[in-house]
């Protein structure tokens, strides 16, 4: 028990040294505060194969609207257990606005469905 | 090639009644019997000529139907679905469209001949 | 319907120069690629790297691979110590070292996909290359003696035998639904019930005896219900015996369900799928009652799939109202476009026409992937299209035409040839009288009789329909007869049985008898009469075939076929597949794969809603776009 406490605070540490160590002197550095949990959901899917191991979700974000996917990294949201795949996801972002999609896979369709029509969120 | 034949060439309009031996219904597929019918084909004819689709309103019955259209040749009511009857009229008797919804209205809704549909094979 | 874009990267040593997966594709030494096409179909190519390497690229649309696991292959100047600080490296498990091969096959962190574990690696300087571990089976091709004839399964250039229609027979390989490949995630389709309306069928066929719905609970123990009879105007024959002495509704049914790798005839598109017989087509077709009314039925009794491989003329109020309701209940309705060459855009005809969103017109397409000839098109009406030439599938039984050549006849029976059939020329004919070329008129008092002897006697026969096709001009009073004696000789002698005598007609005259059990011998005659009384007289009668259509229990007889009637079960078999792989799907789900999955063909381009082939696998693993994202903002 004492153990995991230690790897506990020494984890939490690294990643706040981490996140304080955003850009260096001079201004402009971001504080911890502007980061928003965004909370992005869809209806799901009916496939078979993108409801089970090997399928999911793809989403995708960017600051441009009308974005192509290949030039956001996304974010992967697979299959866990139980009848569907998860169908929301939170996002961390500073305040702008984001454009958003979604896309799904499976093991049948790994390059995956045409994304979804694009939502624009803002985050202040 | 034969098969390509008898669809490109003929459609069935008028029949005659058949000769000895009707199919029984209700029963497994042991009783022997020869039935046969025989009828004219020609080239035209989507719709079997003297037989009419009716919708009805709820309350109308198979004799409300026998009664009104006895003086067009009436010849058979048949119950097809839920307020749905096929009328069957002497063939010699040729009643339009509009003639059976004037006979049979208020209670007739709907009418409409009874389209004929063929196997889309042979050719 | 997916690209590959592929790069190669020179790493920052410049030794070796890597290709690496951008979206869907990954590359394999050269000296394995050949296998890896055999054993998977993922397509290969070669081309060379920037730095001079000869790299195979696969194309990994549609191959399978274990996710969360890939193989990687260290550089050969890797100390022991250097790969075990690659492992850490790159966040991966060791599952096994294939040491031999400087491979290690290892299991990727948590949340990290096999494509962005591609990406990653691969730009590792202690990396050589990184692939998916793929999963080998073989495809899972019948080995029904037939099968190798089922073009629109599998198209390899063959020449159908028996085939119907001659153009582009042997056609091109590859112009085939694609289906080897839906086979290996789906074969079992006993989920679903698929209704084929039609001329009934053959429930005691050895292709479909086991892929048939199972009735006996709701009161129907064939598996369906009879709507038209014997077709004749009158005939309340409706009954629960669904058999098909026609042959149409039987192929129809194969195409869809039959069994698969039972060393019986072929196979159908979805093997186990439960068959529900509905009979609204008799010889003489079937109208808006009995079609309308079969609907409802498959409606009732839980059909998920609708085939109708049928067509007909007018806007059709009722019939539509029948397709709505099998809408309200979820069920897809394919049908078949039509077979008179023509534009359904422009000159409509029904079911196809209809625009209920439940429904899919399907058009025929030829073993080159041609619009068949014949095949009705429409660019609003028509939504896909699917193989319809020279289609094998079961037939009721066995299946000849006679020409009335080996008939024994009468002195004033002969046989002649001066008779146009449009579209086919001059056909022989047996008639009677002997100068009916030069219009001749029969005699009084006549009584002429032809027959022939059939053997009738298989003990599997359970029904034999006889059709004769003639041209017949008589007075009142003057009669054709067809008669049968089990006993053989002239069916019109004592001990026959005179079945029918028709008289006054005077065009081309059609006949459909259908012998249940009365004639099941060795020696059956069937014969045709001339019988005239003693005044007056016209032209006469003249044959020109009988087509004689046995049905068989155990029948294991097949058939080859042409028709938009062959493309709409090709289509509705890949529908059953949908709804048994994805059980949670609506039938816009199931007609959206259709659609969206199918493959281009130029052929149908402008002509068809979506100007493609029904496509098995495209449908399988086609993935609709997500909807309904939201965001809300913690």
């Amino acid at each position: 028990m004492k153990k995991r406490f230690r790897n506990a605070t020494l984890c939490c540490g690294l990643v706040l040294l981490t996140s304080c160590g955003g850009g260096g002197g001079g201004g402009g550095t971001p504080s911890p505060s502007s980061q928003r949990n965004v909370v992005i959901s869809w209806s799901a899917n009916h496939e078979a194969a993108v409801n089970r191991t090997g399928g999911g979700y793809r989403l995708y974000y960017n600051t441009t609207p009308n974005f192509a996917i290949g030039s956001a990294t996304p974010v992967d949201v697979p299959y866990a257990s139980g009848p569907t795949s998860p169908v929301t996801t939170t996002l961390t972002l500073a305040s702008g606005t984001y454009y958003v999609k979604v896309a799904a896979y499976s093991t049948l369709n790994t390059a995956g469905s045409v994304p979804s029509a694009e939502i624009q969120v803002v985050v202040p | 090639m034969w098969h390509r034949v008898r669809q490109a060439v003929l459609f069935l309009t008028a029949l005659v009644a058949a000769g000895a031996g009707c199919t029984t219904s209700g029963q497994p597929f042991t009783p022997r019997t020869m039935s046969a019918g025989a009828a004219t084909v020609q080239p035209d004819g989507d719709q079997v000529p003297g037989e009419w689709l009716i919708k009805v309103a709820p309350e109308v019955t198979v004799n409300q139907l026998t009664a009104l259209y006895q003086s067009l040749g009436l010849l058979e009511v048949r119950p097809v679905a839920e307020n749905l009857f096929l009328l069957r009229f002497a063939p010699e008797r040729l009643s339009s469209e509009a003639e059976i919804r004037r006979v049979g209205a208020p209670g007739v809704i709907f009418v409409q001949p009874n389209f004929r549909y063929r196997a889309l094979t042979p050719r | 319907m997916h690209t590959s874009a592929i790069r190669s990267v020179a790493l920052v040593t410049g030794v070796v120069a890597i290709v690496f997966v951008t979206s869907a594709s990954a590359w394999v030494s050269p000296s394995k690629s050949r296998s890896l096409e055999e054993l998977t179909g993922i397509r290969t190519s070669v081309h060379t790297s920037p730095a001079g390497n000869q790299v195979q690229t696969a194309n990994l649309d549609h191959a399978t691979y274990v996710e969360g696991e890939v193989l990687i292959k260290y550089r050969p100047t890797l100390t022991f110590t250097a790969r075990k600080n690659l492992m850490v490296r790159l966040g991966v498990q060791e599952i096994r070292n294939i040491s031999g091969l400087r491979v290690v096959h290892v299991k990727l962190p948590q949340g990290q996909s096999v494509e962005q574990a591609l990406q990653v690696f691969a730009q590792d300087s202690g990396v050589e290359y990184v692939q998916p571990n793929f999963i080998y089976k073989a495809m899972a091709a019948p080995t029904d003696p037939l099968y190798g004839q089922q073009w629109g399964f599998r198209n390899t250039g063959q020449t159908i035998a028996g085939a119907d229609w001659p153009i582009n027979n042997p056609g091109v390989s590859g112009s085939d639904m694609n289906i080897e490949q839906a086979w290996d995630h789906i074969t079992d389709c006993s989920t679903v019930v698929v209704a084929v309306v039609d001329t009934g069928v053959n429930y005691l066929h050895q292709e479909l005896a086991g892929n048939l719905w199972d009735g006996s609970a709701a009161g129907y123990p064939n598996h369906g219900f009879d709507f038209v009879g014997n077709g004749l105007p009158g005939d309340t024959d409706n009954d629960p015996l669904p058999q098909d002495v026609n042959g149409h509704g039987t192929h129809v049914a194969a195409t869809i369900a039959a069994t698969a790798n039972n060393g019986v005839a072929g196979s159908g598109v979805c093997w186990q799928a439960r068959i529900m017989a509905v009979r609204v087509l008799s010889s003489f077709g079937g109208t808006t009652a009995s079609v309308t009314a079969g609907v409802n039925f498959a409606v009732t009794q839980g059909a998920h799939v609708i085939n109708m491989s049928l067509g007909g003329g007018g806007f059709d109020q009722i019939f539509s109202d029948a397709i709505t309701n099998a809408r309200t209940n979820g069920i897809v309705v394919v049908v078949a476009a039509g077979n008179d060459d023509s534009d359904n855009d422009v000159a409509p005809t029904y079911p196809c026409n209809f625009t209920h969103d439940n429904l899919l017109c399907v058009a025929a397409l030829d073993q080159a992937y041609g619009r068949a000839g014949f095949s009705n098109y429409g660019a609003t009406s028509v939504d896909v299209g699917a193989p319809g030439t020279n289609v094998l599938s079961g037939w009721p039984g066995t299946s000849f035409e006679d020409d009335l050549t080996t008939w024994t006849s009468t002195a004033s029976w002969a046989r002649v040839n001066c008779e146009p059939i449009t579209g086919l020329g001059l056909v022989p004919m047996l008639v009677n009288p002997t100068n009916w070329c030069a219009n001749g008129t029969y005699a009084n008092n006549e009584n002429a009789v032809s027959y022939r002897v059939f053997d009738m006697g298989d003990p599997n026969l359970r029904a034999v329909n006889y059709e004769f096709w003639s041209r017949l001009n008589l007075q009142a009073n003057d009669y054709i007869g067809i008669a049968s004696k089990s006993t053989g000789g002239d069916p019109f002698s004592v001990g026959g049985l005179l079945i029918t005598e028709i008289s006054n007609p005077d065009t081309f005259w059609f006949m459909s008898l259908t012998d249940t059990g009365t004639c099941f011998t060795s020696n059956c005659s069937v014969g045709i009469r001339l019988r005239s009384d003693a005044t007056t007289v016209a032209r006469g009668a003249g044959f020109f075939w009988v087509t004689v259509n046995t049905l068989l229990a155990n029948s294991t007889h097949t058939y080859v076929v042409s028709g938009t009637s062959m493309a709409s079960p090709h289509t509705a078999g890949v529908a059953a597949m949908l709804r048994a792989f994805n059980p949670s799907f609506a039938y816009g789900d199931t007609i959206d794969a259709i659609k969206n999955g199918g493959r281009s063909v130029p052929a149908l381009s402008g002509v068809t809603v979506t100007g493609r082939a029904v496509d098995a696998f495209g449908a399988l693993s086609y993935i609709k776009a997500p909807t309904g994202i939201n965001a809300v903002v913690q």
